[in-house]
């Protein structure tokens, strides 16, 4: 049968419309009915989404090579199949963006996929599915490069508080203004204090780890904490707050761009691993605050503009108590700007 | 051995140590924040054959400190230490970071609990010298709601709260240190 004229405008209008995105691969490890709902939720945000096959399957037909973007239902993989997963990544038979979605991943193995397989998205899921705003928030900042703004986790219209802070004494009343903020979001007070933990930890790592000089050499890293620094007007640490009943967020943004996702990798890796090196023994910073952050938090986002912005985002949800927190499981992505 | 009246001095920005000694054992109560300003001088230093740090009122940690208290805890030199009434933010910090306790044992507890009703949250003390099977599985404490007087639900997982006081022995301090313990009001005060 013809198709009708104006069926083929649209049509013709929507692959206009998706001609940069990226098509998208679903391992649903033999959870049809979570390939089939979350290909649903993704046809409006992604050019074309193939869902139903096995890491094997997949490899075999050649489709990791056309998939720009790779969802994983990692808690549905048998120990074979993530290795099998692992190696392909590895020899860059997969290139796409990867995200693994899992309702928690153990401590040791989250450290591995991070250090040693340097994997930067980490969708959390409920009754083994992800938060669909986290979702459709992350695969639109891995399509457009859209990468900064605490304000995409929220709903629109929802306000957004700014501060800034050019020494530590304006850090150190950011965060009291956060802890204040907080409770009058959250009812359980251990959530507020993580909140507040989360927002000294990315602060502290700002005002100490971001400035540098003119070769990119860090200025104060080397710096104990309660020694003081002081910021030139034009590169203050923005510090914003936001909440909407269902979650509550802080973003910190440094103009230097020093922070690297190595580096993020390597500290959070080598303190989910526990091991003897936990704690550095350097001068300056203990190296624990990245793992305090992602810690304290639902969701940490990390958008790296290189030596021009980085900005970091903890995200707390507050539906219930500290306990439907700890069971919830925790989001984790790296966002690199495109260089140039 | 001597007994010794209490002595109270600050040893960080926002933190005073309390410290009395009864018999062979140092009894050290901290209250406030544990942060970069930690000194570890005062709680190293002249302490008796065992210690007893009470963390009850140390209300937050951040990770500069937890350096600092990790660097300061692995220069006991005192045979035996244990910690008393550690609350969530301890706990927590004993589940992430491997040093944190160094070779002390954890000889009590506070469990957080909230109220399904009201959402009250309120800590429940566990003595895990006396109670051990606790931490390993065993029947969590009741509490009943003080304000609705509902019954009140343990706010954590225990796997997760449960993590590094299940993953070693149950505590099993000296005769000398039992026999100290008995003698604090309710087991709970040091200062």
């Amino acid at each position: 049968m013809m198709e009708a004229p104006e069926n083929q405008h649209i049509e013709s209008i929507c692959q206009r419309s998706f001609r940069l995105a990226p098509a998208g691969l679903i391992i649903d490890g033999g959870n049809r009915v979570f390939g089939r709902v979350l290909a649903r939720q993704l046809r409006a945000a992604i050019a074309d989404v193939e869902t139903g096959v096995s890491v094997a399957q997949a490899a075999k037909e050649g489709l990791f090579a056309n998939s720009g973007i790779l969802l994983v239902n990692y808690d549905a993989l048998s120990s074979e199949e993530r290795r099998e997963l692992l190696a392909l990544i590895e020899e860059e038979v997969i290139c796409g963006h990867v995200l693994i979605l899992s309702s928690g991943l153990p401590s040791k193995e989250l450290a591995t996929l991070l250090f040693d397989h340097r994997l930067t998205n980490f969708l959390r899921t409920t009754n083994e599915l992800p938060e669909l705003d986290e979702l459709l928030v992350t695969i639109h900042k891995l399509v457009t490069k859209d990468l900064f703004g605490l304000d995409k986790y929220f709903p629109w219209g929802c306000p957004v508080t700014s501060l800034q802070a050019y020494n530590r004494a304006e850090a150190l009343e950011a965060v009291q203004f956060a802890k204040s903020f907080a409770k009058r979001l959250v009812a359980a007070q251990r959530l507020g204090d993580a909140f507040e933990v989360a927002t000294y930890e990315l602060v502290t790592n700002a005002l100490y780890n971001g400035p540098c000089d003119a070769q990119g050499r860090p200025l104060y890293a080397h710096l104990a904490r309660n020694e003081d620094v002081s910021l030139s007007k034009d590169e203050p640490i923005e510090i914003r707050l936001c909440g909407d009943g269902r979650r509550i967020g802080v973003s910190i943004t440094d103009v230097f761009g020093t922070l690297s996702s190595n580096r993020v990798l390597d500290y959070l890796g080598k303190c989910l691993r526990q091991g003897r090196d936990q704690i550095d023994v350097k001068p300056g910073g203990a190296g624990l605050g990245l793992y305090y952050s992602y810690s304290s938090v639902s969701h940490l986002a990390v958008n790296l503009a290189p030596q021009k912005r980085t900005e970091m985002i903890g995200l707390i949800d507050v539906r219930g108590s500290y306990k439907e927190f700890v069971s919830r499981g925790k989001s984790f992505n790296i966002f690199k700007a495109e260089v140039g | 051995m001597r007994d010794t009246e209490a002595t109270e001095i600050r040893i960080g920005r926002d933190l005073v140590m309390k410290r009395r000694d009864l018999e062979d054992v140092s009894l050290i109560a901290l209250d406030g924040a544990i942060d970069e300003s930690l000194e570890s001088e005062p709680l190293t230093s002249n302490l008796r054959e065992k210690v007893l740090f009470n963390l009850e009122k140390v209300k937050k940690i951040n990770s500069h400190g937890v350096r600092q208290w990790s660097s300061t805890i692995s220069r006991v030199e005192s045979p035996y230490y244990g910690f008393l009434h550690c609350g969530p933010g301890i706990v927590l910090q004993l589940n992430m970071v491997a040093g944190f306790g160094g070779r002390g044992e954890v000889l009590s507890l506070f469990l957080p609990f909230i109220c399904p009703e009201c959402d009250l949250e309120a800590l429940v003390f566990v003595d895990l010298v006396q109670n051990p099977e606790v931490a390993r599985g065993g029947a969590l404490p009741k509490a009943k709601c003080r304000d609705c007087a509902c019954n009140m639900l343990f706010d954590d997982l225990p796997e997760v709260y449960f993590s590094h006081v299940s993953s070693v022995a149950p505590p099993s301090p000296p005769e000398s240190v039992r026999e100290v313990l008995a003698t604090l009001e309710d087991g709970r005060t040091t200062g």
